[in-house]
């Protein structure tokens, strides 16, 4: 299953989930119809191949039986013009994990609680960071 | 970057116009840290209780050569050292087969000899910076082609064409001199002197094409790329993308080939093998990123199917580093970011992916000029 934020210009426009063949959107009626006419035609795809004296990128049709039409979907949705912010909530859920576990001293708090405020406004690339920070922590106290 | 000086005066102003619009742009796109510093800070805290050091890795194990001739046991330490080293290129190996050795294997014996020499004249030899000079005399035993003069180098500059992509519905030209300027200014330095020798840009791709190379006649080219990556040709479909996507995309995409592991330019033999292993790693992994270039890469032999995946892999992390780093997971953004510094060191990706972004806004609106 993929969940993403669709946005243009930085206008938040609605939210997409694919999932299997099954694709829905709530928001922009022009993107409504832009993703529910990619399910139903196919779009193009983009993928790399390797010759034996180059690699070209080469376009192929492909429709919503591809096992991988949900990424296809994403990307020929940027080269459409649009963002397309994937959904991480797994990140978030390691994170809280993590920070559960944090021992009861002062200090320890004082981090989780700083996380914490941090996370809601964090982009993906801080969040991972985050997490990787956490667990190294956790793998140093094992 | 001096691009509005000169001309008649009506000209003048109308440089003047387009400089402050095009400041206006640059102005409201950067200033916009990739991390920010409550957050860099925050990590920084966490590491700090764990006891660790933030520091950067420890260094490889080639750097530790360069204190046996300080000490005594020298053979004991370069046997050590030797098993380390070849226990990553066996892992290598294991990994991607033939494909996993990246040259080390050829040239390991004049490393040795040259450690020898090294610690029998106790000379200043550091295993700490990039081997190039020896790399060079090394590889070009293995393949001369990879290594071209500089005059032939010189020779093949400039061979850039306009490039053709959107806005939106309307297509948008970026002049030769135009990409030069963002190669050159806004990605690391030695991406613009040692990348692709041409970029071009076909309006129509030859009909017999896809025959000859027993592709789908259904298929499209889109972009091709020299084995050697000596140059890059963009077609039609190419251009149906917007502007930036060309760029900061697939021309990263497709430019970040050159700059892998097997690029010999400045990163030592050890660096290299960390890289490629690293990518292995990466693509086993369960938060990679998902790309269907990776994804529909398909081949019998898997070691040499996990190869091409972890060349893709890279091109595609760097498209991503270069166009939308903050929605990158920040094992791949280490990666790439440790790598572009090799080539660049004063490198900021956030400032110069802001550089480029204005310089296309700046395109999109007509106000850029040289």
């Amino acid at each position: 299953m993929l969940k993403a934020d669709i946005l243009r210009d930085g206008v938040h426009l609605g939210h997409l989930l694919i999932e299997g063949d099954t694709a829905m959107f709530e928001g922009d009626s022009a993107v409504k119809s832009l993703v529910y006419g990619a399910v139903r035609d196919g779009i193009p795809r983009w993928k790399e191949i390797t010759l034996s004296d180059s690699k070209r990128i080469v376009e192929e049709a492909i429709t919503k039986d591809d096992p991988h039409f949900d990424l296809a979907l994403v990307v020929w949705l940027r080269r459409e013009g649009y963002d397309v912010l994937e959904d991480h909530s797994e990140v978030d859920l390691a994170i809280e994990k993590l920070l559960g576990q944090l021992p009861a001293a002062e200090k320890w708090q004082k981090i989780k609680v700083e996380t914490q405020k941090e996370l809601p406004q964090a982009n993906f690339l801080e969040k991972t960071y985050l997490l990787e920070k956490l667990r190294e922590v956790f793998k140093e106290n094992k | 970057m001096e691009r509005f000086e000169g001309g008649k005066p009506s000209e003048k102003i109308e440089e003047q116009k387009h400089a402050a619009e095009y400041k206006g742009i640059f102005e409201r796109i950067r200033k916009n840290p990739l991390i920010r510093t409550s957050v860099l800070s925050l990590g920084l805290a966490i590491s700090a209780l764990g006891g660790l050091e933030v520091a950067e890795r420890a260094p490889g194990k080639l750097a530790e050569l360069h204190e046996i001739q300080r000490e005594e046991n020298v053979a004991a330490k370069k046997v050590k050292i030797l098993r380390e080293l070849g226990a990553k290129e066996k892992k290598l190996k294991e990994l991607f087969g033939e494909r996993g050795d990246i040259g080390y294997g050829a040239i390991k014996k004049e490393i040795w000899h040259e450690a020898d020499e090294a610690v029998k004249k106790r000379e200043g030899f550091s295993w700490t910076a990039p081997s190039r000079d020896l790399e060079e005399m090394s590889v070009r035993k293995i393949d001369a082609a990879k290594h071209k003069s500089a005059a032939e180098r010189r020779k093949m500059e400039n061979k850039i064409d306009d490039l053709k992509a959107m806005d939106g519905e309307k297509e948008v030209v970026v002049p030769h001199d135009i990409v030069k300027d963002i190669l050159e200014e806004t990605f690391p330095e030695r991406w613009a002197k040692e990348g692709p020798r041409r970029i071009g840009f076909q309006k129509s791709e030859d009909p017999e094409a896809l025959k000859q190379l027993g592709l789908p006649k259904t298929w499209r080219i889109v972009a091709e790329t020299s084995a050697g990556e000596s140059y890059i040709t963009f077609y039609k479909q190419a251009s149906r993308q917007p502007v930036d996507k060309l760029i900061n995309n697939t021309l990263a995409h497709e430019m970040a080939h050159n700059f892998d592991w097997t690029n010999l330019a400045v990163t030592s033999f050890e660096e290299r093998m960390d890289l490629l292993q690293a990518i292995g790693e990466r693509i086993g992994s369960k938060d990679r990123l998902k790309s269907d270039y990776v994804e529909t890469i398909k081949n019998e032999a898997k070691q040499e199917e996990r190869y091409l995946k972890a060349q893709e892999y890279w091109a595609e992390i760097c498209a991503a580093y270069f166009s939308h780093p903050k929605e990158m997971n920040y094992k791949d953004f280490k990666i790439v970011d440790n790598w572009m510094k090799k080539f660049d060191q004063k490198w900021n990706v956030g400032d110069k992916n802001a550089e480029r972004g204005a310089i296309i806004e700046a395109i999109k609106q007509g106000v850029y000029s040289k």
